[in-house]
């Protein structure tokens, strides 16, 4: 039932970089409330830019991740400089740790975006608790 | 241009409404389609009263809303928090609001730390929040 620890420290990579467009930062904006014209992303960007790669971690069969009893625990980014439009962002995601927590898990993933230089952009990490798939829980 | 603001500066309390358009919109803008998200249905059958906001959405409303009072999009340096619960935004005529606050808890030559708090009614949507800005037009007195 646990998630399997042989994953640990297994990077996943996006198939392709992640173009940055104006109208994919517009729509973001706007769904957070704010301005039509954005040059820059805002910091929850990062999320999305990471977003292939981090399913292919969580969506790996061989982790045994349960989409249904899954929630976001908590999250964080570390920026170099700003996402802006025009970036190739590629995305890696690891699997950094997971512990048990009573009667659950904690999977922590760490993610890096590099730009078409090979500069890193951002750091993030996060987490995903996995209800009730403990070995100790009944 | 803002002055560079000092320890124990708050920023003014905002409050955001966010309706369930606000959800389904933020679906389509991040690519998140969790059903959670978007269907009672599924969010009725894991327990909780019904769709949910992603934690991303009201990490990301806070942090608008605090680059607007900093005046520079690009100033965040780190950004993150904990999810302290669900919140649900369900289908009604009176969207729920959110209130954002955030109090300066450091500050270093022109960078800025921040605490923030996003509220819905008494309960805290999200715990330990915290942003570091590099604060526009310090130059002189970046370290």
């Amino acid at each position: 039932m646990g998630l399997n620890r042989d994953l640990l420290g297994r990077i996943y990579r996006a198939e392709e970089p992640f173009e940055v467009t104006r109208g994919k930062l517009r729509e973001f904006a706007v769904a957070l409330g704010g301005e039509l014209e954005v040059d820059v992303a805002p910091p929850t960007f990062a999320f999305v830019a990471t977003l292939r790669a981090r399913r292919l971690l969580l969506d790996d069969p061989a982790l045994g991740l349960s989409y249904g009893r899954v929630v976001h625990g908590e999250e964080g980014f570390a920026y170099e400089r700003p996402i802006r439009v025009g970036d190739l962002l590629t995305a890696t995601a690891t699997v950094a740790s997971i512990e048990e927590r009573g009667a659950n898990e904690m999977l922590r993933w760490e993610e890096e975006l590099t730009d078409a230089d090979g500069q890193l952009v951002c750091r993030a990490a996060g987490t995903a608790v996995s209800r009730g798939t403990a070995g100790g829980a009944s | 241009m803002t002055a560079i603001p000092s320890v124990g500066d708050r920023m003014p309390t905002c409050e955001v409404e966010v309706g369930r358009d606000s959800v389904i919109r933020y679906c389509g803008a991040s690519g998140d389609f969790n059903p959670l998200h978007w269907s009672d249905r599924v969010a009725i059958d894991a327990g909780l009263p019904g769709v949910i906001a992603h934690g991303m959405l009201t990490m990301g409303v806070a942090s608008r809303v605090l680059l607007e009072w900093c005046g520079d999009p690009g100033a965040v340096v780190s950004y993150r928090s904990r999810f302290a619960r669900p919140f649900p935004v369900p289908d009604e005529a009176e969207p729920p609001r959110i209130e954002i606050a955030a109090e300066v808890t450091a500050v270093e030559g022109d960078l800025v730390t921040v605490g923030l708090s996003v509220r819905q009614g008494d309960d805290d949507l999200l715990s330990r929040a915290e942003a570091q800005l590099r604060w526009p037009g310090q130059a002189s007195t970046a370290n």
